[in-house]
């Protein structure tokens, strides 16, 4: 039986990512699109077993961890708040990394706080040079993010399915919400609702990339008007954090199985 | 009360006799009579007063359940004094917790740390106004209905804890170090996730009645007899033990806590120790646990020994409390105040019991100990046995007997612990009426005494412990399991500063932090100025790219957003269906499949609510499997619709000043 694929694809681009880990995210060259016009779609594909029980299954849990996601993040975003409501109470950029502890929770703060320190110039000459290519790996995925969701908003999602590998159904969805929907003739309701549910969650995830990108853009202000710099060199940073904590909630969901 | 003398809970451990000398009752009532009361404070008291009596037992928003923290929330609450190492490092040691209650809580989950936390001086009101609640029903979408304050009593003061949990439900932990936090975190998500947790549910009542000490005779003949009797009628699931007087040594109690007879629930009721200002055992053994091995008052040249009492370092490393519950009557027995609110009441003297407040060693070991306890209920200040005497607000050991009855059905410690807090509503408003009738007509000052005495034992207690931890008992019937032993953490190098002495506490509030926030506007992201580092890091061609790929994505997701609202004016799903679907494409101009794709339904909706609909037709008739199908489609589109404007909406009150 092959396990359920969750996946998304970005044609003509390299190396996408999923910052909520929900999907797995395939370039344009392990997926063939024939439609011409495809160039600028993302594809969210989700291949179910052919067994119902394992098909809804791996329904829930996807849908789960995706409310788990949707549930993180005014938590997160109340992190970042946290960090700028103490940053700015200190008052002095180059406090922030001495005032963190180590340890995995504060990880995140520490990483922060360093990016803060050495686009201010607090850093010595030397360590900013050595801190370079973590500068640009970082802001190279924080651009490939902001790509995505750009396309994904400007452009039109292609959501479709199968089950057991056959095809229950594609949904085009146009940047203004319009749906389009091809079923297979004949269709059980249940397959339908399948179907449904892949659309739901495809959408939902967008949803919350969106948010994130508006989280980690207002963060970004914010925490530039700290240290008096252009927001896009502290975009990247911010959106890190973010994307650490998000992961650190997951971990945390992962590890956490209460008992009522 | 009898015209006896009122002898007050406390043994001076430096001296062996008592902290505050036997009182007349007539005395105790005029001094009654100087009971000043904060306005806004006396409003809410009688407001949870009359709540009550208008049967609405919890103060949280009605219609939400008290004990499901997704309905109730629950929020911590640092020092906004704290210098941000010390918050940090306290935040990352305690984050096992937090995350554990982030993810009950889930929206209703707060954080008041940096800025947010509480500030120098500041009342509960102030708090509360500060993060949009007001006085009255608790509505969690504000503040929490559960909150845990974190910090000494100097820097967050006992009296805004008072206040607070007058309607919240309110604990609070401090500790010296780093690993006490994280270990008291890992055991309280190890007690309410792990099946390794599984307690007997025994109950032990500790009365200590020390020979020719009327106070502990009291306190073993009106409190712990009562409370044996009912609990164990209330609770036939319960193995519920009587250590009687006799017993109550300090080598049986140390058995109690953490040794091999610790049960699930400990009440103690005993005289704590206190201790002059600055004595140096003050701070080890003020609120330690004086037991039956003290032979009383009358061997006054004997004092108190070393041997007579159960202090924080008493409690050996290899103790085992996991789970464990603990009530603790005793003067100090959560914790001491700065000032003496009972001299400055009796004598018009302000005089200060220790250089700052700070919570019990004990309490402290029981709960930072790497397989400790829960939670801790005790006195702040002093304890009044004398309260049991009286009866017109209900014997004081009713309240014991609802919250303990509570706690042992599962209720949360902070909810248990809410019939004290009612008490205190209650008694408080029926003492501020004495006193005010007391100016104008003789008021019986017996009344008056048994009233004040009644009063500051119910408002002086104090959780020490997360509000939201409950027991962890095996179901009836249930297998038991033997306390598992945790593993301990990894020592933590960071030092916790001291607490600051009352002299170093800011004398008026800290002005509001200085927290910049911004008008600007996605479009201002490119057009602020660059600083000197921006200057350098241009210099790379690479780094350049990156900066004006992302200026401009942003720039475009901005205009997408923004243009959104104003370029959706219908909506628009469409239905087809193929024989063979995997032949068919799509045309994105015309919006439509194609290579055998037939459309079979359509619903065009207008911003104006026009809607024009085509259903299916199979063989004449209308297809309603497929128009089902269409139907949903249409709410998850509308839904979607919603969701898209709502972002769009975000991008502009994320860009507002907050």
């Amino acid at each position: 039986m092959p396990p359920t694929v969750f996946q998304m694809i970005f044609p003509g681009e390299a190396g996408p990512t999923d910052i909520l880990g929900l999907w797995q995210p395939l370039s344009a060259e392990s997926f063939a699109i024939e439609d011409p016009s495809s160039q600028t779609v993302t594809v969210w594909r989700v291949d179910l077993p052919g067994d119902r029980d394992q098909a809804l299954y791996a329904l829930d849990r996807q849908q789960t961890n995706l409310k788990l996601v949707e549930q993180d993040l005014p938590h997160a975003a109340q992190k970042i708040d946290n960090f700028i409501q103490m940053s700015s109470q200190a008052g002095q950029v180059d406090s922030f990394s001495f005032a963190l502890t180590e340890g995995p929770a504060n990880e995140p703060d520490r990483q922060l706080a360093h990016w803060l320190e050495t686009i201010s110039g607090a850093e010595s000459f030397a360590l900013r040079s050595g801190w370079f290519p973590e500068w640009e790996e970082t802001s190279r995925k924080a651009n490939a993010f902001f790509e995505q969701v750009k396309r994904s908003l400007a452009h039109y999602a292609w959501i479709e399915s199968t089950v057991g590998g056959e095809l229950l159904g594609r949904t085009s969805v146009s940047w203004r919400g319009d749906f389009e929907t091809l079923w297979r003739s004949g269709l059980a309701r249940e397959h339908a609702l399948n179907h449904e549910r892949c659309l739901a969650m495809a959408l939902a995830s967008r949803t919350a990339w969106l948010h994130i990108a508006i989280l980690a853009a207002r963060s970004a202000v914010q925490l530039a008007l700290l240290i008096s710099t252009n927001p896009v060199f502290v975009l990247p940073a911010a959106l890190k954090y973010l994307q650490q904590i998000l992961e650190q909630y997951r971990n945390m969901h992962e590890n956490l199985q209460p008992i009522g | 009360m009898d015209e006896e003398f009122v002898v007050i809970n406390g043994i001076n451990g430096a001296t062996g006799g008592y902290l505050l000398p036997p009182i007349a009752p007539q005395d105790l009532g005029r001094i009654a009579l100087g009971e000043k009361w904060d306005k806004s404070h006396l409003e809410e008291l009688e407001w949870r007063k009359r709540q009550v009596e208008d049967e609405a037992n919890f103060a949280l928003k009605s219609g939400l359940d008290p004990q499901d923290l997704s309905q109730a929330g629950w929020g911590v609450i640092f020092p906004a004094q704290w210098d941000q190492k010390t918050q940090m490092a306290v935040y990352e040691a305690f984050s096992e917790l937090l995350n554990h209650r982030r993810s009950q809580a889930g929206p209703l989950y707060k954080e008041y740390i940096g800025g947010e936390g509480y500030r120098p001086n500041e009342s509960k009101n102030d708090f509360l106004g500060r993060h949009g609640a007001a006085p009255g029903p608790v509505d969690p979408k504000f503040v929490p209905y559960y909150l845990l304050i974190i910090g000494d009593p100097q820097t967050i003061p006992f009296e805004f804890q008072y206040e607070l949990d007058v309607a919240y439900l309110v604990g609070r932990i401090h500790f010296n170090s780093l690993d006490e936090y994280a270990q008291y975190a890992r055991n309280v998500v190890m007690a309410e996730t792990s099946n390794k947790v599984k307690l007997a549910r025994q109950a032990v009542f500790f009365g200590v009645a020390n020979p020719n000490d009327r106070a502990t005779q009291l306190s073993a003949e009106l409190l712990i007899q009562p409370l044996v009797k009912q609990i164990a009628v209330d609770q036939p699931t319960w193995d519920v033990k009587h250590t009687l007087p006799e017993n109550a040594t300090k080598g049986n109690l140390l058995r109690l806590l953490g040794g091999d007879q610790t049960p699930a629930l400990l009440f103690t009721a005993s005289h704590g120790l206190g201790f002059p200002y600055g004595d140096p055992q003050q701070s080890p053994y003020q609120g330690a646990l004086l037991c039956q091995d003290w032979p009383g008052p009358s061997e006054k040249h004997r004092g108190v020994t070393r041997d007579d009492f159960l202090a924080a370092e008493d409690v050996a490393s290899d103790a085992n409390l996991l789970g464990l519950f603990t009530f603790h009557f005793a003067c100090f027995g959560a914790g001491t105040p700065y000032w003496d609110d009972f001299a400055k009441q009796a004598y018009g003297t302000r005089t200060a019991i220790a250089p700052h407040a700070f919570l019990s060693a004990l309490p402290q070991r029981l709960l930072g100990h790497p397989r400790g306890a829960l939670a801790v209920v005790g006195h702040i200040d002093r304890a009044w046995s004398y309260s049991f005497k009286w009866g017109e607000a209900g014997s004081q050991t009713v309240t014991y007997q609802s919250a303990l009855n509570r706690l042992m059905t599962g209720d949360t410690i902070g909810a248990a612990m809410d019939d004290l807090n009612i008490r205190y509503a209650e008694i408080s408003t029926m003492l501020n009426n004495q006193v005010y009738k007391a100016e104008y007509e003789k008021v019986d000052l017996l009344k008056l005494a048994s009233l004040w005495t009644a009063n500051n034992d119910a408002r002086d207690y104090a959780l020490v412990g997360d509000p939201a931890v409950r027991m962890p008992v095996a179901p009836e019937d249930a297998e038991v399991q033997e306390r598992p032993v945790i593993v301990e953490l990894p020592h933590r190098e960071t030092q916790l500063p001291p607490i600051p002495t009352a002299e170093a506490t800011p004398a008026i509030s800290s002005p509001e932090p200085q927290v910049q926030t911004t008008q600007a506007s996605l479009e201002t992201l490119s057009t602020l100025d660059a600083s000197q580092a921006e200057a350098y890091l241009l210099g790379a061609d690479t780094l350049k790219q990156v900066r004006d790929s992302l200026t401009n994505t942003l720039q475009t997701l901005a205009a997408r957003l923004a243009s959104f609202v104003e370029d959706v004016t219908s909506l628009e799903v469409a239905t087809f269906t193929s024989e063979s679907i995997e032949n068919t494409k799509y045309d994105l101009t015309a919006k439509t499949f194609t290579g055998g794709a037939q459309q079979r339904a359509l619903t065009h909706i207008s911003l104006d609510g026009d809607t024009k609909i085509c259903v299916p037709i199979d063989a004449g008739e209308i297809d309603d499997s497929l128009w089902a199908i269409h139907t949903q489609m249409v709410q998850q589109a509308l839904a979607n619709r919603t969701a898209m404007i709502k972002a769009a909406a975000d991008v502009l009150i994320g860009f507002l000043p907050k």
